[in-house]
Parts: C-alpha cells; sequence; structure tokens
C-alpha cells in the first residue's frame, strides 16, 4: 500500500497500482487517450503527464507507479496549458473543423445520425461522431482554437479489406489497436510503420489486412479511440435505441454480446465487457451477426407439400407434420438436433422422440458422441490462462473456439508451454506444433508413453512436457477421425496428467444437447450416421446425401436450403438472436439469450413449435405457458442423474460434417455474408 | 629487433583513402629491400581529417595526407637512409612551419589521452598488443576485489556517464547490483547516432578490447552472465574489429566461462543496430535488443530494475567502459585527480566545423572552451572570427522549462546550448556547461563563423531529429514538424513576428511533453539560438534579410565591377549560363537565372563575387 496525494487529495494506493490507478480510484480525472483498461500502458499521448514533487520533468500517470509518500498536482495551469498545447498539435492533423466549431451542437442536433460520406472531413462525417474520445477530451480542456497550420496528411482510406476499413488520416497513434493486437490476441498484424512525420499504423509492406495473419476479430476498432478504425456495413447506423445482452451461438465458447437495436434491426455487435467476463470476440460473432440473422433467405411461413410446397397456417402445418410422424413405426423415425438449437429447443425435440417412443436421435455434429461425454466437466469456469501446460488436438482455432485463443496466448505469456498436434491454422506463437496425419494414433502413442512404455522421440519429449504442471487440453473434430474410439485415449492422457479438458465442439450448444441426452438411446441409431431403416427424418438443420428410402422430411429450420426440394412439411425456427433460452459452452458454463428483435417472417422458436407439435400429437405434458417452464424442466433433466448413452454411438468419418463451425446451424456463413468467404478463402490459401 | 615500426593507421576514414594498400606497400618494400622494420596496422588516431596517417617509431614521426606513390621515399629516404620525408610532415595551413613530431602537433600534443590511450598505437586485432599495453590488468584487479569493492573504487574515481546525460557510474552499478531478478544484462551503447560524432567508431576500431574489458568488469560488479554490445550497422569495421577482439578474448579466457579462474562467467553477443538514431536511447536500444520495433518507452521503471525482457539491466557508453579498465587498473585515486571537483578524469571531443584542425579531441574536464579551439583546433581559419560552438550534438538529457518563463534562465541541464563567443574562456565539464545551459552531450562540438546562419543551423537540426523521430508521442512526432516548417518559412522569407512566440512555445511544448530524450532534447537548437542570437531571426522576419548570406531566398550574387577582371571563370563554371561577359571586361550575373549555386563565389580569384542580402531596416 502507498500513500499518495493528488491536489490536494490523499489517496490509498494498491500493490503495483500507478499513479492513474490511485486518481481513478479517487475519482479525480486526469486526461487519457492511448490508455486502455485492458491493455499495458504505453506513455505515448502524453496527455496524462503529472508533477510530481522531487521528480524533475513530468511523468506520464499512466505508468509511473505510486509510490508512497508521493505530492502529485496534476490540474494545474502548467499543466493543462501543456496538455492544450499537445491537443493543438494533433488536432492540427485530423480533421477538426467540427471540434472547434461554435455551432457544433446545434449541427448535430439537426442531423442526428452521422452523415454518409466518403472522406471523413470532420466530425459532421465521422462515424464515430457520438463516441470519439478525442472529441471528448478536447472538450473538457475548452480548445477553441488551433493556432498551427492545419495539415491534412492524405493517406490513403484502406477499404480493400472485409470488414474492416481504415482511414488513417483521424489516427492518432495512440497504438491501442497494435497493444490490443500484439498483446492480446498474439496475432501482431499491425504495427508502427516508417518514422518522423511519416509515421503511420501498416501492415507488413501495406498489404491488406487478410495477407497480413488479421483474423478480423474487430478488437481493434473495439479499442480505436477515434474514426480511423471501422467496421464497413454498419458504422454509419449511428446510436442504437437499445443494447441488449445476449450469448453468441456461433461456437461454443458462448461469448456474452451486447446488440445494438433500432427499429427492430440489429445494427452492431460488441463484447458485453468486462462485467460479463468479455472483452474479446472473433470474426463471427463481431461481424456476421446483422447479416445472418436478418438474411433474406429465411424461412418465413410454415409450409405444407401438396405436390408442391405451399403457404399454410402454423396450424395446418403442425397438424400435417403430426399427421406424417403417426403414419410410421418408432423405429422408421430419426430425429436430427441440430447443435445451434438452444437447450429448451433440443430439450423439446428429444423429449418429442421419448413421446414417440423413437430411439433414434442424433446431434448434427461429428464430435457429439456418449464417448465424448466423459470429457465433459461439469460447471465452474476453467482458467486456461493458468495453466503450465495447452494442447490443443485437431482443432482449428481459426475456426472455431477462437476466443479460447486468447486465454491460450494468456497462458504463453504467463510461462506455459503450448503444443499443437495436427492442428490447421496453430498459432505462429506455439512452442511445438506437430503436424501428424492421424491425431487419434499419436494420441494412443501419447497414453501409452504416460504409462511408461516404450515410444518415438517425439511422442517421449510430449508425454515429459505433460507431467511439468497443470494442463490444460483442448481438442477438436481432429480427435474424431477414423472411428472415433481415440476419445477414450484422450480422456486416459487426460487422467493420467492432471489434465483439464476443454472439447472445442464443432456445433455451439453440443455440450448441452448431450447433457439433455440428444443421443439414441436403447437399440437406436444415430440418424446422423446412419440412416438405414429409416423412412421418415426430423431435421433441425440440412444434411447431405438423405437416401432416398427416407419418404418423409419434416424440416423445421431457419433457412431455406435444397431440402425444399424434399421437405414434405417446412416449419420457420427463429434464429438464436429472437428467442429467449440457455445453452452450455465448452467449459461448463450456462449462459442465458435474451430476443433482440422479433423474430423474422411467421417465424418460432423451437420449443415453441415443439410444445404445438407435442400437442397435436396427443402426448402429455407438452402445454407450456412460457419458455421458463421449458428451461425448468431442461436444467432439471440436466442436473440429475447420469445420462444413458445407448449402445450404437461409435464415431466414424461416414457422416463428419464437413466445416460445422463455418456454419449456423448447417448453412455456410460464408454463402450470406460475402466477406467472411473472403476470410475463409484466404485460411484456405494460407493452409495450401 | 626492429629498427623502426612504422604504424599505418587503418580507421575507416584512412581505409577510404587506400589505408591497406599502404600498408601492403610498406611490407612489400620492406621485405624486397630485408630492413629490420615492423609494419603494423592500427586504429583511428582521431585526426581522419589529414589522412591517411602513418607513424614511425621510435622518431614519433607523424606523416599526413599519405599515398601509395609516397612509400618508396619513405622507405627510402626515412628507413633506410635515416632521412625523414619532409614534405609529409603536418603543417597547420599551407605556409606554417612543418612540424615532425607527433607530440609536439599542438592538436596531439594538447591533450590528455586516457579513454584514447591506445589509438593509432595498438594493432586493434592482435591480442598481444593490447596485453603488452598492460591490457586486461584491470580485470585481473577487479576479479581480485569483491563486487561491491569494485563498484566503490569506480564511485570513488568520480567518472560520470560519457553518453551524455552525465550520470555518475559507480551509482548507476549499485542499482543494478541492488535489483531483483535474474538474469541481470550489462550492454554497452555503441550506437553513436549523433551526425559528426566518431569518437566511439575510433576506439571500437582502435582499442576493441578496452571496451570489451570495461564491459567485463561492469559484468562483474553488476553481476550479470549476459553482455551485448549494440553497435550501429552503419561501422562495419568497427563490429568486424571487435568480434575478432572478442573471438580471441573468449581463446584467451577473458571472455567465456570461469574467466581467469575466478569462477565468474561472461560473454558478449553483437548486436546490430539497423539505422535508427532513437536507438542510441537506451529504452529504444533494449526494445530493438528484443526483437521490437526501436520505440523508447516510460521511465520508470529504469532500466537498473526492469531492462532488457524486465530483467535488470546497466547500460554504458563506449566511451564510459573503454575507461573503466584504466581506473581499474592505475586507481581510483589517479583519475580523481584528473579534471574537476565534481567532473573527474577526461573527455572525447569530436571537433568540427570551422576550425583548422578538426578530429578526436581528449582532454581533462575543466579545460577551457577557448583552449581546446584555438590550441588544439587551431583557431578559426581563413582570418574568420568565431560566432558560435555548438556543443552536445542533436542528443541528450532533459531539463524542464516554464512556460511563462520566457527569459530562460537555466538552472539544470539542457542539450545543444550554442555558446556565443565572448563565454569562450568557459571552462568545459559537466557543472559549467550545465550554469550555461548545455551538458557535454556525446561531444561533439561544432565550430562556427559568421558564414553561419543560426536559423539556417536550427533548421538543419530539426530536420535530422525529425526525420528520426520514431512517431511514438505527438510532441516530436508533430511537434518537430510544425517547428521545422516554420523555421523554413521564416528561411524563405515569409515569417511573421508571431511565428518567434509559436516558435518559442511549441518548442517548451516539446521539450516538455515528449517521452524521451530524443524529443526533450530536439528544440534545444531553437531555444537556445532564440536566446543568444535573436536578431538573426529579426533580421529574417523584419528585414527579409540573411546576415551570414546562406538563406537562399533572402540572398542573392552580385558581381563588383570594380574587382572584377573579366577573366571568365565564373561565367565557364555557371551550370545556368546566368552569366554574361566579355574577356576582361566586367562580368554581369542574370538574377533571374542565376540558382544561387555559389560555384561563381567559390571560382572567383579576386573576390570580385558577392553574396548580398538586405540591408538591416529592410533596404536592398
Amino acid at each position: 500500500m502507498a500513500s499518495v496525494t493528488i491536489d490536494g487529495q490523499s489517496i490509498e494506493a494498491g500493490e503495483g497500482e500507478t499513479i492513474l490507478d490511485a486518481a481513478e480510484r479517487a475519482d479525480i480525472f486526469i486526461p487519457t487517450l492511448c490508455n486502455h483498461p485492458d491493455l499495458p500502458a504505453f506513455g505515448g499521448c502524453r496527455m496524462c503527464l503529472v508533477k510530481v514533487e522531487g521528480m524533475g520533468s513530468y511523468v506520464p500517470a499512466c505508468s509511473t507507479p505510486a509510490r508512497d509518500g508521493m505530492v502529485i498536482h496534476s490540474d494545474i495551469e502548467e499543466l493543462n496549458r501543456l496538455r492544450r498545447n499537445i491537443l493543438e498539435l494533433i488536432l492540427s492533423e485530423h480533421p477538426s473543423g467540427c471540434i472547434i466549431c461554435d455551432d457544433r451542437e446545434l449541427c448535430f442536433d439537426y442531423h442526428r445520425a452521422p452523415s454518409k460520406a466518403g472522406r471523413t472531413t470532420g466530425c459532421r462525417f465521422c462515424p464515430e461522431k457520438d463516441e470519439c474520445d478525442l472529441y471528448d477530451i478536447a472538450a473538457s480542456l475548452d480548445i477553441e482554437d488551433i493556432r498551427l497550420p492545419i495539415e491534412y496528411r492524405e493517406r490513403e482510406v484502406r477499404r480493400d479489406d472485409p470488414f474492416i476499413e481504415r482511414d488513417y488520416n483521424l489516427c492518432i497513434l495512440c497504438g491501442r489497436c497494435v497493444r490490443v493486437c500484439d498483446e492480446i490476441r498474439g496475432v501482431h498484424a499491425v504495427d508502427f510503420v516508417n518514422r518522423g512525420h511519416e509515421t503511420t499504423i501498416g501492415t507488413a509492406f501495406q498489404a491488406p489486412l487478410l495477407d497480413s495473419g488479421c483474423i478480423f476479430c474487430g478488437a481493434c476498432i473495439d479499442v480505436c479511440p477515434t474514426g480511423a478504425l471501422s467496421e464497413r456495413r454498419m458504422k454509419w447506423g449511428g446510436s442504437p435505441e437499445q443494447r441488449i445482452t445476449t450469448t453468441c451461438m456461433l461456437c461454443p465458447v458462448g461469448c456474452s454480446i451486447e446488440v445494438d437495436v433500432t427499429r427492430d434491426r440489429i445494427l452492431n455487435v460488441h463484447a458485453a465487457g468486462p462485467g460479463h467476463g468479455t472483452t474479446q470476440l472473433c470474426v463471427k460473432g463481431r461481424f456476421t451477426l446483422p447479416a445472418l440473422m436478418q438474411h433474406h433467405e429465411r424461412l418465413a411461413r410454415p409450409m405444407v407439400r401438396d405436390d408442391v410446397l405451399k403457404a399454410a397456417s402454423w396450424d395446418d402445418a403442425i397438424g400435417a407434420a403430426a399427421e406424417l410422424l403417426r403414419r410410421y413405426e418408432p423405429h422408421e423415425i430419426g430425429f436430427v438436433v441440430s447443435p445451434g438449437m438452444i437447450n429448451e429447443g433440443g430439450y423439446m425435440l428429444r423429449k418429442i422422440a421419448h413421446a414417440l417412443e423413437c430411439d433414434n436421435v442424433g446431434v448434427a455434429s461429428g464430435m457429439a458422441t456418449a464417448g465424448a461425454l466423459q470429457t465433459i466437466t461439469s460447471g465452474g469456469s476453467i482458467d486456461i490462462a493458468s495453466a503450465d501446460v495447452v494442447l490443443l488436438l485437431g482443432v482449428d482455432l481459426r475456426i472455431t473456439t477462437a476466443v479460447l485463443a486468447v486465454s491460450v496466448y494468456q497462458a504463453k505469456k504467463n510461462g506455459a508451454r503450448v503444443v499443437t498436434i495436427g492442428c490447421d491454422g496453430a498459432p505462429r506463437w506455439a512452442d511445438h506444433a506437430i503436424a501428424t496425419p492421424s491425431v487419434p494414433n499419436f494420441l494412443d502413442g501419447l497414453q501409452a508413453a504416460l504409462s511408461g512404455e516404450a515410444c518415438n522421440n517425439d511422442v517421449a519429449t510430449m508425454a515429459e512436457h505433460l507431467q511439468n504442471g497443470s494442463v490444460a487440453i483442448l481438442y477438436g473434430p481432429g480427435v474424431m477421425a477414423d472411428d472415433g474410439t481415440a476419445i477414450a485415449s484422450l480422456a486416459g492422457v487426460a487422467s493420467s496428467c492432471n489434465g483439464t479438458v476443454i472439447p472445442c465442439w464443432d456445433g455451439a450448444n453440443v455440450q448441452g444437447l448431450l447433457m439433455l441426452d440428444c443421443l439414441p438411446g436403447g437399440h437406436g441409431n444415430n440418424p446422423v450416421r446412419d440412416m438405414t431403416g429409416l423412412k421418415a427424418l426430423y431435421l433441425t438443420q440440412p444434411l447431405p446425401d438423405i437416401p432416398e428410402h427416407v419418404e418423409t422430411i419434416i424440416l423445421q429450420d431457419v433457412y431455406t436450403s435444397n431440402l425444399l426440394e424434399r421437405a414434405d412439411v417446412v416449419l420457420p425456427a427463429a434464429s438464436f438472436s429472437e428467442e429467449q433460452g440457455s445453452m452450455l459452452t465448452c467449459t461448463g458454463e450456462r449462459r442465458i439469450l435474451q430476443p433482440c428483435t422479433t423474430p423474422a417472417g411467421q417465424s418460432r422458436p423451437d420449443w415453441d413449435i415443439l410444445s404445438r407439435l407435442g400437442v397435436a400429437l396427443g402426448c402429455d405434458g407438452f402445454a407450456y405457458d412460457d419458455v421458463a417452464a421449458v428451461t425448468e424442466e431442461a436444467m432439471d433433466h440436466i442436473a440429475g442423474g447420469k445420462k444413458r448413452p445407448g449402445e450404437n454411438d461409435a464415431g466414424g468419418e461416414e457422416r463428419m460434417l464437413p466445416d460445422g463451425m463455418l456454419c449456423y446451424r448447417g448453412h455456410a456463413i460464408g454463402a450470406k455474408v460475402p466477406d467472411f468467404a473472403r476470410l475463409v478463402e484466404q485460411w484456405r490459401d494460407d493452409d495450401a | 629487433m626492429a629498427e623502426h615500426t612504422v604504424l599505418v593507421c587503418t580507421g575507416t576514414g584512412c581505409s577510404s583513402s587506400h589505408a591497406p594498400q599502404i600498408y601492403e606497400a610498406f611490407e612489400k618494400a620492406i621485405d624486397e629491400r630485408g630492413l629490420a622494420v615492423t609494419v603494423k596496422k592500427t586504429g583511428c588516431h582521431g585526426f581522419c581529417q589529414r589522412g591517411p596517417i602513418v607513424v614511425v617509431e621510435p622518431e614519433d614521426i607523424l606523416y599526413c595526407e599519405v599515398t601509395v606513390d609516397d612509400v618508396p621515399d619513405i622507405v627510402t629516404m626515412h628507413l633506410a637512409q635515416g632521412t625523414p620525408v619532409e614534405r609529409l610532415f603536418y603543417r597547420e595551413t599551407d605556409d606554417s612551419e612543418p612540424i615532425p613530431h607527433y607530440h609536439d602537433i599542438p592538436f596531439y600534443g594538447n591533450q590528455h589521452r586516457i579513454i584514447l590511450r591506445n589509438c593509432g598505437q595498438i594493432d586493434p586485432e592482435d591480442i598481444d598488443d593490447y596485453l603488452e599495453a598492460d591490457g586486461y590488468r584491470g580485470l585481473e584487479k577487479a576479479l581480485g576485489m569483491t563486487p561491491d569493492e569494485v563498484i566503490e573504487e569506480i564511485k570513488a574515481s568520480g567518472l560520470r556517464g560519457r553518453g551524455g546525460a552525465g550520470f555518475p557510474t559507480g551509482r548507476k552499478w549499485r542499482f543494478c547490483r541492488d535489483a531483483n531478478g535474474e538474469p541481470k544484462y550489462m550492454i554497452c551503447n555503441a550506437d553513436e547516432g549523433d551526425p559528426g560524432a566518431f569518437m566511439d567508431r575510433s576506439i571500437l576500431e582502435a582499442d576493441p578490447h578496452s571496451v570489451i574489458e570495461g564491459l567485463a568488469i561492469a559484468a562483474y560488479a553488476i553481476g550479470a552472465r549476459h553482455g551485448y554490445i549494440y553497435v550501429r550497422e552503419e561501422y562495419p569495421l568497427a563490429i568486424h574489429r571487435f568480434t575478432i577482439a572478442r573471438d580471441q578474448a573468449r581463446e584467451r579466457g577473458y571472455l567465456g566461462d570461469d574467466i581467469l579462474g575466478s569462477g565468474f562467467s561472461f560473454d558478449i553477443e553483437i548486436k546490430k543496430g539497423a539505422g535508427a538514431f532513437v536507438c542510441g536511447e537506451e529504452t529504444a536500444l533494449m526494445a530493438s535488443i528484443e526483437g521490437k520495433r526501436g520505440m523508447p518507452r516510460p521511465r520508470p521503471p529504469y532500466p537498473a530494475q526492469q531492462g532488457v525482457h524486465g530483467k535488470p539491466t546497466t547500460i554504458n557508453n563506449v566511451k564510459t567502459l573503454a575507461t573503466v579498465p584504466a581506473i581499474m587498473a592505475r586507481g581510483a585515486e589517479w583519475y580523481a585527480s584528473i579534471g574537476s571537483e565534481r567532473s573527474t578524469g577526461t573527455a572525447v571531443f569530436a571537433l568540427t566545423g570551422k576550425t583548422a584542425n578538426s578530429g578526436l579531441v581528449e582532454v581533462p574536464m575543466g579545460t577551457p572552451l577557448r583552449s581546446i579551439i584555438y590550441d588544439i583546433g587551431g583557431g578559426v581559419p581563413y582570418g574568420k572570427e568565431l560566432k558560435a560552438v555548438q556543443t552536445g550534438g542533436p542528443s541528450g538529457g532533459c531539463i524542464p522549462a516554464h512556460l511563462a518563463d520566457l527569459t530562460f534562465d537555466y538552472e539544470s541541464l539542457v542539450q545543444d546550448v550554442y555558446v556565443p563567443a565572448n563565454y569562450v574562456d568557459l571552462p568545459i565539464d559537466y557543472e559549467t556547461l550545465a550554469r550555461v545551459g548545455s551538458i557535454m552531450g556525446s561531444g561533439g562540438m561544432v565550430v562556427m563563423d559568421d558564414d553561419t546562419c543560426m536559423v539556417d543551423v536550427a533548421h538543419f537540426f530539426l530536420s535530422f531529429t525529425q526525420y528520426e523521430s520514431c512517431g511514438k508521442c505527438p510532441t516530436c512526432r508533430i511537434g518537430t514538424k510544425k517547428m521545422m516548417d516554420l523555421l523554413a518559412k521564416i528561411k524563405a522569407g515569409r515569417g511573421e513576428m508571431s511565428d518567434i512566440n509559436l516558435l518559442e512555445e511549441l518548442a517548451i511544448t516539446v521539450k516538455n511533453g515528449s517521452l524521451c530524450g530524443l524529443g526533450q532534447t530536439a528544440p534545444n537548437p531553437v531555444l537556445t539560438t532564440l536566446r543568444y542570437f535573436r536578431e538573426e531571426y529579426v533580421a529574417h522576419i523584419r528585414d527579409r534579410r540573411c546576415p551570414a548570406r546562406v538563406c537562399k531566398e533572402l540572398i542573392w550574387y552580385e558581381i563588383d565591377p570594380e574587382a572584377c577582371i573579366g577573366c571568365g571563370k565564373c561565367a565557364s563554371n555557371c551550370s545556368a549560363d546566368a552569366i554574361t561577359g566579355e574577356a576582361k571586361q566586367p562580368h554581369v550575373i542574370d538574377a533571374s537565372k542565376c540558382i544561387k549555386c555559389g560555384m561563381c563565389f567559390k571560382v572567383c580569384p579576386t573576390g570580385a563575387v558577392k553574396k548580398q542580402t538586405n540591408l538591416p531596416g529592410g533596404g536592398a
């Protein structure tokens, strides 16, 4: 603890705190531009300079440790004058007409939304108008004029990348984007380039971000204090009417997101922030939601086939579905649960199957097997960042659970050893990246090595690493190759080395659905892998290669697809941003979803559709007043008792759904969001 | 036993004038004639202006501006017949008396060489030469003491860092020794970015072992196993010689494991710079060593607590480390007896500019500036008057100047003062320079006469610092640019009187607001020229006049018809065809065509070509 005085006020500063920390604690305002709570101190903008008695020159409050007995002055004329002068220097190069204009407020009141412009020549035409740190500081320091010659830097505006646009004419070189990309994400796609007056932020050789390793997570845009970095599609949306916190369902991490909504349209998505444990997102959650959730290919009306598909009322469609299902024996029907479904939806589908005494239930995921259940840890969060060793097995962190890469990188910075085995797109900062034609074989060898048997060098070294402290194991679809039995070796490896396992599922809510028993029961088959003997399929997402002998298909989905050519009943489902409910993350946490907009067209939440279906089938216990009742039942089911996997539940190469995590609800995200397709193509090129 | 020893300087300067060929020519000629002469290659004498330099012992004869064609004469006349070659002796000017002996030449005779003790005397690529010159004696002594005792010895000597800031070296080592963290690092800063400074280069080329020994002693004192020398890549010969020396030191057991059986292990890694002046700043240097962009970090925390890779680190300049072995060998008391009370020992200056002799000058601290310029430098040539001396190069420490206080009473240290001619009796040491408003800097000293425009000089140095600014903080990145633009405006005759105030306020903002020494000292040329030569600024602005006749927009060339003899040399050298005239008739310059290159001025034998500028008060 250190006792310091700032502008006459006594403050107790904690261990390792800076002068700025102490000031913030006492609600004393010291202006900053380059400082950010999530980033290491930079000391570059010089706004937070304070005078400490006994120290020769002014020191930056953001980086100077608070020492006991320091007498600090901040709000004094000499420093405020210095701050104004420094700001004038910055403003002499930043389009700043609006910043010092006397009519600013009046002008902005008449034009609420920013005027969309090709080139920002003032705040009026800047996407950051309402949230600009530079303006805030200028206003707080009462800048009235800029006495220096104004000089536009005339940098090229970069619009050649997907998602992100860069106008470095607005850049104040605070370095936040560089720091977040390097220190937090471990990517380091951009840095300061050139020297002197020509200094700017850029990639190596000023190549597009796409060619520079950028993962388009948007962290840079989030920390940029000005309008220099912005997101192309939604940057002119203005301040949203509402900000709704929900959960992203595009991968099993289930990040908490804050969705900007205006007039029932999603404008933008941000991380929900430190209060929700998330400050980082990935490209999918950060950028693809508006286009994805509001795409014109959303299924909007229920349809029933009368030779051709015809629009129908909900009652008629549900009735037709129930009637079709009653025609078959239980063993002739298969129920496919999409991992894009929330707990409530998956639970209800399984309940329908159960009510019909049908055991042919499966999740449309190559990794969702009974064997995988043993890799699920129950409850609580797993702290990857404090592991001593992190093992990545057969998982591509660019595509799935990308945000976990942030924790892995933090672990690496804390001294952990990071090893990847059979991973595409392995991070370049991994200590060892082992390519192997078969992850399962490697795992078998590893398990043997940990039991003391002889093995080759690679495996032996690995085994040694794994016995040096706590281990976090992240595994992905690569482990399920061959016959999927390697999962047992994985569990064996984990227990031999004090390892915590995190399954990086190839579907968002696989964990929840597994815990809800969406697996074949008794002698049933998993219809995702084996459709022998099935005559009817209840699908909640498209599947490829459905054999001819499946004569009836009921499709409850979010988007149109080829399956509409075969489907007998089509029931439009609400997307995850339109419904209330919950999901289970791959780290064992339960996350809540809130509806951000009303469902598209006439679509309804999955649980609601299935509740009506249950009633139409004449089954008991399907009448619910609201989703809360469904949630309660589903959670009780998860909490109570062991799961009862059936016998026929091997994995297998057949039915491995390609690129599960490049899809939502089985539909390729790239087909709905062209910028995302560009990114996927780049990854393919990089891997080739 | 050889009768003669011929020392051929092969520093960078002399090498670029064929010194290696001169060396070979000597070897060949002596071999052919079977003379009992040893030929040695040495490093830089610090007198590159007069190179290639050849010294012949034992007569202590110095030959300058030697060419390969002179070798036969030296071999035949001097080495074989004992008659030195007079035409190659040093002369201060073409018609002065020749001075044959090295130590009689005022440039050398008035120096007191401790840092440069071996430069030009030994073969830098031969460790045995170094050992013969008492090499590694300091290290041997140090290893027989405890690290604390070594630190106390350096403290007692009063040695202060020769990199520029003048921080007491012993105290710096103490901080690092006391800091927590392993491993510790010892770094030699050999980036030497100041334009015109070449002392570090000379030392590394001429006496690399002195730096190795200094590093080893320092590492022992602070408890470091790992050492770096960060050398600017523009010094390939220095890097080459240092590498050879390091490898030889390793072979002989002065580096590596268990040095001289003491149990102390230390080795040095050579890290090359990549062309950035800012990497001479210690935190930027450390970032560069870590493989990052050379951008400084705020201090605190200081390198002694958190340096390279976050570990306790000491960084010392080449000259500081080169001094350390001498202090350990001969004792702190000896060193403290030289120089002045608070600035002990000697300092090396790179004396350049309008001076008869230019090169490296080493004198005891407290030597009057006058003595350096006149007794060693030989004064201002061509009958010109001394106008100013710039000390410290464009980099250095920092001082806060209060915004309201425009009369600039510096109490603490300011870089790069322009000392007006009437301050010439100033003794040079850290304290007296500080009182006037200067600091040692890394030792650049540029002499200026009336042909130097102070506004132009300020602009020139600002253009350097602006170009080299790393761009991290807006004060340096934008501030120096704005100041430079203002000065360009003034030089072009478009200045306004309010520009002076704006310039001063900008200068203070940049000085007080910048993160590192580069930005904090960049405004000093402006601040100090405004302080001592304000009337020149006023002349440029109010009268559109450049008193020194340098600023092109404010001058024009004219031929005085009375003095012109019509020789036509000006016209034939004019690349713009701006001069016309008949033979033996006064010639005329057409101002509309003149590009002001100054060739006519240079070649005119009678001084008829004049550089004109507005009269004071504004009239033409």
